[in-house]
């Protein structure tokens, strides 16, 4: 396997996880700002997802990691600050993918990843993160 | 039966064994040369064959670094920025943090690779400076995320694009 296949496999992998939490994290929010951001967040690592499906088939990978039928949900998710701590870690795990997905990739899937990683990093502060020195490298 | 018996040699009657005995008389005319030799020619035999082994006593130069144009233009635009704060530093604290960021990543750059010009960048005729300061922010994440996408090292690559995306949540923060 090459390493762009595998780097992107592996983010693959992080974005079904993503798209699961996500789902469920919204399902127990009601509407507000919290609801909006984890609405935006879902949207935005469900095209992720969907995005590096259509690039790792047109690197020729047949055989993509599909999603699992559940992901283990992160404690303390019946209150809301519980639901913003869960949001924020998945951001920031996201973050640091994108960063992984710049240093092993050139050309557009390069310039993907870098894009990526700036709306993660952003995104975060949406669900009570601050800004850092650097984002997913700290 | 008769018993066969090896007839003794020289060797075996001097309690050498025959390999022994070979040896002894291969090696014996190199003794005997060496021995003949000066101690000084020794010495400088030995000290030749040790030369031959060393390393060179100068190391050929390090190949250029190919990123380190890419990071001489990061520094440069940083620089420049955070520059340009520190003229209204005392008129709108809130740039500090700015400075303090842009500091930071400077040190992870490092130094560039021969001096620079220390001018500072015009904050334009904006009537809000801060304005002005988000545009200028702006521009400086995007050149840090160009030069991401163009660097050789992949690890130079992310540490730019981390350094874009780090000014990009200050920006976000101050809109």
């Amino acid at each position: 396997m090459s390493g762009p296949i595998k780097v992107l496999r592996t983010g693959l992998e992080a974005e079904h996880a993503a798209v699961y939490v996500l789902g469920v994290l919204a399902s127990r929010t009601s509407a507000g700002s919290l609801a909006s951001a984890l609405e935006e967040s879902f949207a935005f690592h469900r095209d992720a997802r969907d995005a590096l499906l259509a690039r790792l088939a047109e690197l020729g990978d047949t055989a993509p990691p599909g999603a699992a039928p559940a992901y283990e949900l992160p404690g303390g998710i019946g209150t809301e600050a519980g639901v913003r701590a869960a949001a924020l870690g998945i951001e920031q795990r996201a973050t640091a993918g994108y960063g992984d997905q710049v240093a092993a990739s050139t050309g557009p899937d390069r310039i993907r990843a870098i894009g990526w990683l700036s709306a993660t990093a952003v995104r975060q502060l949406s669900f009570g993160g601050s800004p850092i020195e650097l984002p997913g490298l700290a | 039966m008769v018993a066969r018996v090896t007839p003794p040699t020289t060797a075996r009657a001097t309690g050498l064994s025959r390999r022994a005995a070979l040896r002894l008389s291969v090696l014996a005319p190199v003794a005997l040369a060496m021995t003949a030799c000066s101690a000084s020619e020794g010495r400088a035999r030995l000290d030749a064959a040790t030369d031959r082994l060393e390393a060179p006593k100068s190391t050929p130069p390090a190949p250029p670094n190919p990123d380190q144009p890419l990071v001489d233009e990061a520094i440069v635009a940083i620089d420049r920025l955070s520059a340009t704060l520190g003229t209204i530093r005392a008129q709108h604290p809130p740039v500090a943090d700015l400075i303090a960021l842009h500091q930071a990543h400077l040190k992870r750059l490092g130094p560039a690779s021969g001096p620079h010009s220390d001018g500072s960048l015009m904050l334009g005729g904006a009537p809000d400076v801060m304005t002005a300061v988000v545009a200028r922010e702006k521009d400086l994440a995007a050149t840090l995320a160009k030069l991401a996408a163009a660097a050789h090292d992949g690890d130079l690559a992310r540490l730019l694009a981390s350094m874009s995306a780090a000014i990009d949540q200050r920006v976000a923060v101050m809109a």
